[in-house]
Formats: structure tokens, sequence, C-alpha cells
């Protein structure tokens, strides 16, 4: 977007002036949202996903305001920024609220699903066929500083940065709240506790947050015009910033936003020609759009070990059932069965789509290991999918081994993303794995050198007995491959492997102190992870004989966890489940019969609804984090299990509740108004200072 | 020569000092006792030694070897075991299950002889627990969760035991029961550094007792010095008026 400023008239010192204006204009930007995001992050322990979708919806809204309803762009912001956007962090701090007592994994999917929904959102409420931009303010008018032209527009980012780094530090240093935030900045154990404050402090930040967010979209949508997609991960690129900030330090954020705009800058304007020592086929000036992946990447790396909290046992509200072979036999022999009725009765366009769902189906049974039974995050199963399909469709050329090199090269990818970000916490992997997602979709999966066309042929599997060129056959052999890798994923629950697995989600300190190297055994359930994701990305490249690199940009990755979750990631059926759902997204809407509903027709209607299906499923998690085949199973079994108990055993005698440490801060009982003050004295925070409202 | 040495340790929480200049030192065959009021930096002690706690100043050795940069799976390898005061039972797996984990660790230090199953067993009958062995370790009591957690720790055949308020949660016939097994533990002749509220208990099984007070060792000699210690009575055992707050 910048090509436009490196004219080639120009000297090289104007160029650089435009260049760096241009960065500093991008850190404001950067700067402004990854505050948000800290700040939210700090006070609730929530990493909002959302946040660049709440940005989005705040350069929306702001258009519908000043452009649509021609308000004076000044109102319009004010509007936007001073009540839609709190308005809209109450909402969210309503949706996280129930957050509590529930994994890492659950608040991720549940901002994840709101992220999804809002980018799924935007286009209904505004037509994507619309032509939508946003003026800048003063129009184009220009300043000369140095040569270089600044517009009004730019020099207002980098103002507003400015007085929303003043404001935070007032906010942060001079007010009541704002000091008990700042102190429990550096300990997320002390942060906890003031998740037991008045929901007051977490309101302000949820509405702070979604302000700041709102800010950003507004003040860059002028540059990237609006496009739901774009704007949202605009902001998710202040990521990098906010990590560089160690999601916890204002001012090194505001270094990391400064960083990686110039960087962008820089790259953007001098990176104008592939260069020659690049080989064929290959190009470097993708790199410009994966700057801030790459700074993330880094920043992670950088990262100090995270140390292992004590947390007591934990009655966590996810459950994980112990799967049977008995009930695993009789559902794979149903399953196969059920598939083979199917893929006679149903249209060619329906077998595809079924399909589609049973591989859908094998990527999502690859979280059961990692996050249903071990608990680690993984935004890039469709990803390591897609290195699947660039096997097959590579090499070997419809050979059994095709597959196996699928697997193979997905689960060392999956080894080599994840080791950076294995010591570091369930969030951190969660956002190095988005981060590869984005790389990959941008930097590899575009390069011609390994897919000439954005979709690859591929030649079917060809087996000595059986004849896979039917689409009805490759259904059903999709089902048995999946019955499969499921009965695979049983025998690793039911195995010492499965169970350490079980027992790091459970308390990761107490393995370490029996002896278990939770870096090791991370990384093993990653690459295995990745490789079944590689095999069912394999499969799904044969069922369309093409490997196509549309489905496996960083997007789809959010669909898949989602409706894993919503299937349930702690059992083999959940992700069965979760695939079919998927796949039913398209096929109903396909059956419904077409008639006019208020001047659309109900079959757009559908599809409207089902877009947002997976995002407003994703939100409601945090009430069932258990998915949909658990719920059933569970109100068939616990009346069983519970009869069979004595009844003064019924009820658990351990801490249920989300005890935050309190003993940490030397008390053993429910957190009091002493206890208040005693932590206040543990964390150092001075009552003069606060009465003062220092803002030293 | 001692199983653990540690010297001139120093734990700070950003303006807090959990622990100042901290030194202790645990034999083979014995029971060392450290006790101190709620907040003193006993369980920060623990987390030290067993590598959750970096501390900022100070060193840890075991064996004569020093282990203080090392990891906690390391430390645990070298024979280090601990329980912990909140319990950290694994509450998705059942009772057995929880044995069966650790004793499936894999051990860089050569492998036990026993099978894990085999150990898991034999753990479960030195600590006498006797409740289905397949019941959720999170439907536990708290008495029952503690004693699981001291089997688990033996599972890895530990050289050294940490426990962490083991006794808290257990009746009166209980808690003799629970000093016989250390005096049995101990007799095998592993090393046990022992954190606990109940004094009679302390003064009846150790031969050695560390008093802690706001982050200072405060006293350190037999149980008979120790509670002769001007300085313990007044900051620990307190006067009755105190005690009784
Ligand atoms: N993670 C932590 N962050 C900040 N302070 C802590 C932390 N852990 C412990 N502390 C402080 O260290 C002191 C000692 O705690 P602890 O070792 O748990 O005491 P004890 O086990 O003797 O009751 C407490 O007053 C507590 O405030
Ligand atoms: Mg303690």
């Amino acid at each position: 977007m910048l090509a436009v400023l490196a004219q080639t008239g120009a000297g090289a010192l104007e160029n650089f002036l435009t260049f760096t204006v241009f960065g500093v204009v991008l850190a404001s930007v950067y700067f402004i949202a990854a505050s948000g995001l800290v700040v939210t992050y700090t006070t609730t322990g929530i990493f909002n996903f959302a946040h660049g979708a709440v940005g989005m919806l705040g350069a929306f809204a702001y258009w519908q305001l000043h452009v649509r309803w021609e308000l004076p762009a000044l109102l319009s912001a004010l509007i936007v920024l001073g009540v839609l956007a709190p308005l809209f962090g109450f909402v969210l701090e309503r949706v996280m609220r129930g957050l509590e007592g529930v994994s890492t994994v659950t608040k991720v999917v549940v901002s994840i699903g709101l992220l999804f929904a809002l980018i799924k959102l935007a286009p209904i409420i505004w037509d994507p066929k619309g032509s939508y931009s946003v003026p800048a303010f003063f129009g184009t008018d220009k300043v000369d500083i140095f040569g270089a032209g600044v517009t009004y527009h730019q020099l207002i980012t980098i103002g507003v940065a400015a007085v929303v780094a003043l404001a935070l530090r007032w906010i942060l240093f001079g007010t009541r709240a704002g000091v008990s935030m700042r102190a429990v900045v550096d300990n997320r154990s002390l942060a906890q506790l003031t998740g037991t404050r008045p929901a007051r402090v977490s309101m302000m930040s949820w509405s702070l947050g979604s302000m700041l967010a709102a800010l950003s979209g507004i003040l860059i949508a002028e540059r990237l015009g609006l496009e739901a997609t774009a704007l949202t991960f605009l902001v998710v690129n202040a990521y990098a910033a906010a990590v560089v900030g160690r999601l916890s330090s204002l001012t090194l954020t505001a270094l990391g936003a400064v960083i990686l705009g110039l960087a962008q800058a820089y790259t953007q304007g001098y990176l104008q020609e592939n260069p020659s020592w690049m080989p064929e086929n290959w190009s470097l000036l993708a790199i410009r759009g994966v700057i801030p992946v790459l700074m993330l990447f880094a920043a992670l790396l950088l990262m100090p070990n995270a140390p292992l909290r004590t947390q007591g046992i934990q009655r966590s509200r996810e459950i994980v059932g112990r799967p049977t072979w008995r009930l695993a036999a009789i559902g794979s022999v149903v399953l196969v069965a059920i598939t083979a009725v199917v893929a006679l009765v149903v249209s060619d366009a329906d077998v595809l789509t079924i399909g589609m769902g049973l591989c859908f189906a094998i990527v999502m049974l690859s979280l059961v290991p990692l996050t249903g039974y071990g608990g680690q995050i993984s935004l890039a199963q469709m990803t390591f999918a897609g290195f699947g399909a660039y096997a097959v469709a590579t090499w070997f050329d419809g050979s059994v081994l095709g597959i196996v090199a699928a697997i193979l090269l997905a689960g060392a990818v999956g080894a080599i993303v994840a080791l950076p970000a294995l010591r570091l916490s369930g969030i951190y992997l969660a956002l190095a794995t988005l981060a590869f997602a984005f790389f990959t979709e941008k930097f590899i999966f575009n390069q011609r050198a390994l897919f000439p066309t954005t979709a690859k042929p591929v030649r079917r599997l060809e087996l000595p007995f059986v004849d896979l060129s039917s689409d009805r056959t490759y259904l059903v052999f999709l089902a048995v491959m999946f019955v499969l890798a499921g009965l695979l994923v049983v025998w690793l629950r039911l195995s010492p492997f499965g169970r350490r697995l079980q027992a790091m989600k459970d308390s990761p300190a107490a393995c370490a102190t029996l002896g278990m190297n939770l870096t090791r055994t991370k990384l093993q359930v990653f690459a295995l992870s990745a490789g079944i994701a590689g095999f069912g990305g394999a499969l799904m490249a044969g069922l369309q004989r093409a490997a196509d690199t549309n489905q496996f940009t960083a997007l789809q990755n959010l669909p898949i966890l989602l409706m894993a979750v919503v299937g349930g990631l702690t059992m083999v059926s959940g992700a069965l489940a979760g695939g079919l759902f998927l796949a039913s997204f398209t096929l109903v809407p396909r059956w419904i019969p077409d008639f006019d509903v208020l001047g659309t027709t109900s079959r757009a209607l559908v599809e409207d609804l089902f877009a947002l299906l997976p995002g407003l499923l994703g939100i409601t998690l945090g009430r069932n984090p258990n998915g949909a085949v658990a719920q059933i199973g569970a109100a068939l079994r616990e009346r069983k299990e519970r009869a069979a108990l004595d009844p003064a055993e019924r009820t658990s005698r351990l801490p249920v509740d989300p005890v935050a440490d309190l003993e940490s801060a030397g008390v053993d009982r429910p957190f009091t108004d002493e206890d208040v003050e005693l932590l206040d004295r543990v964390l150092a925070i001075d009552e003069a200072e606060v009465a003062a409202g220092v803002t030293a | 020569m001692s199983l653990l040495d540690v010297s001139g340790v120093t734990v700070r929480f950003g303006g807090h000092m959990a622990l100042h200049d901290v030194a202790l030192s645990v034999v083979p065959g014995r029971i060392v006792g450290l006790i101190g009021p709620n907040g003193a930096g006993k369980t920060t002690m623990f987390n030290v030694i067993t590598g959750l706690q970096e501390p900022t100043t100070g060193k840890v050795a075991f064996n004569g070897i020093d282990i203080t940069g090392f990891k906690p799976h390391d430390r645990a390898q070298r024979g280090i075991a601990r329980t912990f005061q909140r319990l950290e039972l694994f509450g998705s797996l059942t009772v057995e299950e929880n044995l069966l984990v650790a004793g499936e660790v894999r051990r860089t230090f050569g492998e036990h002889s026993a099978s894990a199953a085999d150990r898991t067993t034999e753990a479960m009958a030195t600590v006498g627990i006797e409740h289905p062995a397949d019941i959720r370790a999170d439907n536990l009591s708290t008495g029952q969760a503690r004693l699981v957690e001291l089997a688990r720790a033996l599972v890895t055949r530990p050289k050294l035991l940490l426990l962490d308020e083991p006794a808290s949660g257990l009746d009166a016939d209980e808690t003799t029961t629970f000093a016989a097994l250390l005096q049995r533990l101990v007799r095998s002749g592993i090393g046990i550094l022992l954190v606990e509220h109940d004094v009679p208990l302390v003064m009846s099984v150790c031969t050695h007792i560390h008093v802690l007070d706001f982050g200072e060792l405060i006293a350190r000699g037999t149980p008979d010095e120790v509670q002769r210690d001007p300085r313990v009575i007044e900051a620990y055992l307190g006067t009755p008026a105190e005690a009784a707050s």
C-alpha cells in the first residue's frame, strides 16, 4: 500500500522521512490497540482475541454515523467511543464473567467465538458489495515536516496515541482501581485475587478495552478501508506489541508498537522488488505482510519461562470421560454402517459435503489428545492439515506413502512451531500457533514453488483391493479412517501417555515435582496432534482431488477449534459431532426450500444465521464447557454414578471454587476486607499514594 | 554428610521479603521439622527446594551437588519428592492412576527394579489407603487426599521427602497412626523435612527443628532447645491469648 510513496523522483531522505512518519502512525494505532489488550488482560486474566473485531465494529459504527447518517466526524467519534464502545464493554463483561473456574482453553474459545461471530456479523449488517470509505479527518491536507508530507489525520493519530499513553498512565498511577491493577501486573497468581473484588474494576477495564479497540479501528479505517477481516486482523497485529510488553507493561508495549510500526513501514517502503538471490518461484515480497507475526514469534522466544504455580486440586467444570473399548467398538461399527447407507442415498453434492465433515472431524480429533486430555491450545490445526494436503499433492502420487509423508511432515512442522512456546503458559501457545497460521497462509502457502496455483491437483489414494475413485466409496473409506484414528486416540487415553497428559492438565506443578519433563511431554503430544491433523488434511485433499490453499487459511482454524469444543474436546464422539456440525452448516441451507422473507430469500437468511452459529455457540461455552455429546451422556450417567455414592460423599469436600492464591498472601480462609488490606500491604500498595493521587 | 543443604536463601516478592538468609539441612534417616506461623515462609522454602520458586539469592545443595539452577523435574529425578499444603492431586484421575502416573515417569538415573504397578500397590499398603482405588481424586476428603499425595510421592522412591502440613485434616487417632508411619519411613533411610502446625506431633517425631518467623530463621535445635527458646515462645508458641485469637 505504500508503493505510491516510493516515487522514483523523490530524494532518498524524503522517502526515508515519509516511511518513518508512516511507521510512527502505524505504531500509534498499534499502541492504542495493544494497550487495550493489556489493560483487560492484567485486570481480568482474559486475553481478548476478539479485541480486533471490536475495533472493526467500532470503525463500521463510525462509518454508519459519519458517512451514512452524515453526522459531524467529532460527534460520530464521540458517540462510538463514549457510548457504543463502553456499552459493548458491558456486554463483553457479562459474557466473560461466566468464565470463572473454566480452563484457559474455554476462555480462549469464548473470545475466539466472539471474534468469529463479529467477523461474520459485519458483512450481514453492512453488505460487503457496497463501497465504504472513511474520509480522513480534515481531508487530504498535508503539512510539510522536513520535506515529508504529513496529513492532519496522521498527526491526529500520533497525538491521540500520546494522549492515550498519558491518560492510561494517570489512570494506573493516580486512581485506586488503577493502582491495584498496576500492582498485580507482574504476578498472575495475585492478579487472580482481583477477580474476587467487586465487578466494577472488571466492568471498567472491559469498557476501557473496548474504547481503545474502537479508537484504533476508527483511526486506521481511513487508510485500510472497511473490510471486516482485514480490519480485524490489522488490530490482531497489535498482539505482537502487547507480547513485547509481556501483556503487562505499557511502557514495553509502546516500545513494541514503535519497533513494529517502523519495521513494517520500512519493509513495505524499501522492499519493492523480489531480491535476485531468492530461488526461483519463491518471493520475499510476501514477508511485508507477516512482519508483525514474525515479531510476535521473536517476542515469544524472548519471554522468560513461566513459573509453575500450585493451585490446589481443581474441581474443574470440564470433565474427561473414560472411554471403554466396548463402546468404542460399537460406535465404530455404527458409524461405518450409517455412512455406508448415507453414501447410497444422498445426492452427489451432499456426499462431498458429508465427506468434508468427516475430514473436519479427523482434524478436530487431533485436538482431543492435545487440548482435551493435555490442556494445550492450538489455533493452527487446519494449517497443519494444509501441510498434509501439500504432502499428498507433491509426493508419492496416490500411494499410501503419500499419506505417511503427510503425517510426518505435519508432525514435524508441529514440533518446530511448538518448541519455542512450550515453556510458556497456555495463552502464549495459542498466540504462537495463530501467528504461525498467519505466517503460513501469507508466506508459505502462497509461494509459487509450493503451490503453482491456489489448488494443487491430487491423485486420490489407490489401494490394492478397493477402488476409491467413486466419491461414494471414498465417503465410506473416510468413515473407516475416522474410526482408525479414533481408536488410536482411545488407546492413547487408556495408555500411560494418556494418563500423563491428564495429569499435566490437572497439575503441571505436581507433574514436575514427580520428575516429569513437561516440555518433552508437550512436544510429543503436539507433534502427534499435528500429525493427525495432517492425516485429515491429506484425506480432505484426496476427497476433492486437490489441495486447495483457501481451505487452510488462518481464519479456517477458528471454526475448527470452535466446533470441536462445541462437540466436546474430551471425547472422540465429540470430534465427530463437531465435524458433522460444521458440514451441516453447508448442508442444511441447501435443503431449505427457497422462498421470500421480508425482501430476502429464506435461504440467504439461513445461510447468514449459520455463518454466525459457530461463533455464537463458542460464546455460550462458558456455560457448558463440556460440549454437546458429553452433556447428553452426562445427563444419563449422572443418575447412575451419584446413586452409587453414600449421600455424605456426594458433595466434594475439597475446595470447589477457583480459589485464588490466598495462601500466598498468608490467608487461609475466604477473602474478606481485612485481607484486601493485607494484600495491599503484600503488594506494597501505599494507601497514602492512592489518596494523594500521586502521578509519580 | 547431609542430604540437603540450604544456605543463605532469600526470596523477595516485590517489596515483600518471604525468606531472608535462611539456612537448613536434613540428614538421611531423620525427621527435621520446619515450623512457624502462617505466612512465615515455610511453603516458599519448599518451593525453593523443589525448584518451583527461584530464590533471589542463596544455594540449594542435594547430596553434595549444587542444584540451585536445576529444573523441578530434574531435582525430582535425583530423589526429592514433596506433598503440597493445598493438595495437588490429579483431580480427574482415580487414586490408583494418580500413583501410576508417578510410577510411570521414566527415570534418568536408572530405572527402578520394581514395576510402576508394584510400587503403587506397595505405597498404598505403606500409607494404608483402604478406600477403593478407583474413586476419582477430586471426590476424596482432605484427610484421604493428603494420604494419597504422600503415597504418590513414595511411589517415586525418594531420598528426601518434603511434607507440607500433612497432618492437617487428620483426627487424633489418624495423627497417631501417621506419626508411626513417619517413623517407619525414616527408618528405611530417607530424610524427611516436615512442615506442620500440630506442635505436639512435631516435637514427638523430629530430631531437629527450625523455626521461621516473617521469613527469618529465629531458632534451630533439638525439640527441647527450641521449646525453651524465648524468641520462639514469643513469636510462635505465643501467649495463650494470642493462640486463641
Ligand atoms: N507467589 C507469591 N507472590 C507474592 N507473595 C508470595 C507468593 N508466595 C508467597 N508469598 C508471600 O510469602 C509469604 C510466605 O508465604 P508461605 O511460604 O506460603 O508461608 P507459610 O507456608 O509459612 O504459611 C506470605 O506472606 C506471602 O505473602
Ligand atoms: Mg504454607
